[in-house]
């Protein structure tokens, strides 16, 4: 079993299109939370398989888009210290701030680094004891376990030099809230993977 | 950072207390941290997500998902449509063939 050629079965996907199909009799608003999932339903068209009657609404977006403006000023701010080595997703640097945005301050000088995992990060700083590493750790549910296993990690191994600017959202609440505000009613929403769990 | 992505352990190693893995993503090797799934395997899958195993995928609950998505496609089959089911009871043969 390779868990991905199993699930992408054209046969297996038009027997439940099928059965969409015959059980959709009435209007339904469905909302996903998360902007992987929106791509993913646009970019395998989904989204017009569906019966008419079924209606995708686009929810608010990754952690990447809904981490506070402030949280992002302190970023650039302590990105920009001489003796900081700032560590990243990716994905954050290219989130403005007030004025610019994390690549800007690496064009200014700062020691901007993505990394792929915060244990990266961790690395970054056991490999340069004379300066301050910062993580910015920033994620749903998903996300916290392993920023949090990061800095038990730290602390296990006694890394001084080491800390993370800390940005968690969780997405029961604000999904139900956002459902909730729609005038057409939401009748369910899909949740990023283990978010939802 | 959004995706998280099943991979297979390709070997194990104590580091510094820590238990971590070569993980192979279909070609892309890296390395992953054991702490949450402390009994995975060599040889098993599981998705990872920012270099962290976070659940095992076996293949039975795997087959089992997939078993579930076909009985829910062949409910249609198993119960079809009420009028077909009725003319087939009453000898008609499908409702196509009623129409005709």
């Amino acid at each position: 079993m390779k868990y991905i050629d199993e699930f992408q079965d054209p046969e297996l996907a038009r027997r439940l299109l099928d059965d969409i199909h015959a059980t959709v009799t009435r209007p339904w608003a469905l909302m996903e939370v998360c902007g992987g999932q929106t791509h993913s339903i646009i970019r395998h068209g989904i989204d017009q398989l569906l019966p008419e009657e079924v209606e995708l609404i686009h929810g608010p977006g990754c952690p990447v888009c809904v981490t506070p403006l402030e949280v992002i000023d302190k970023a650039l701010e302590i990105a920009s210290r001489p003796e900081v080595i700032f560590c990243s997703f990716g994905d954050m640097l290219r989130v403005p701030g007030t004025g610019r945005d994390l690549f800007q301050v690496r064009g200014e000088g700062g020691d901007v680094r993505v990394v792929y995992s915060p244990l990266d990060a961790l690395r970054v700083a056991q490999q340069n004891p004379d300066r301050e590493v910062v993580f910015f750790g920033i994620g749903f549910e998903t996300t916290a376990p392993p920023n949090a296993m990061t800095v038990h990690q730290a602390k296990k191994l006694g890394i001084p030099n080491f800390s993370m600017l800390v940005s968690h959202v969780r997405v029961p609440r604000p999904s139900r809230r956002s459902c909730r505000r729609r005038a057409a009613g939401c009748r369910a929403s899909s949740r990023p993977g283990t978010s939802a769990a | 950072m959004c995706l998280a992505v099943p991979g297979r352990v390709l070997d194990i190693e104590e580091r510094n207390g820590t238990r971590m893995a070569n993980v192979d993503f279909g070609g892309v090797v890296k390395e992953v941290c054991l702490e949450y799934l402390p009994d995975l395997q060599v040889g098993e899958y599981a998705i990872v997500h920012v270099g962290f195993a976070l659940q095992r995928l076996d293949e039975e609950s795997a087959r089992q998902t997939l078993e579930l998505f076909a009985e829910i496609g062949l409910l249609q089959e198993e119960f079809g449509d009420a009028w077909e089911t009725a003319a087939e009871q009453a000898g008609a043969g499908p409702v196509e063939e009623v129409c005709k």
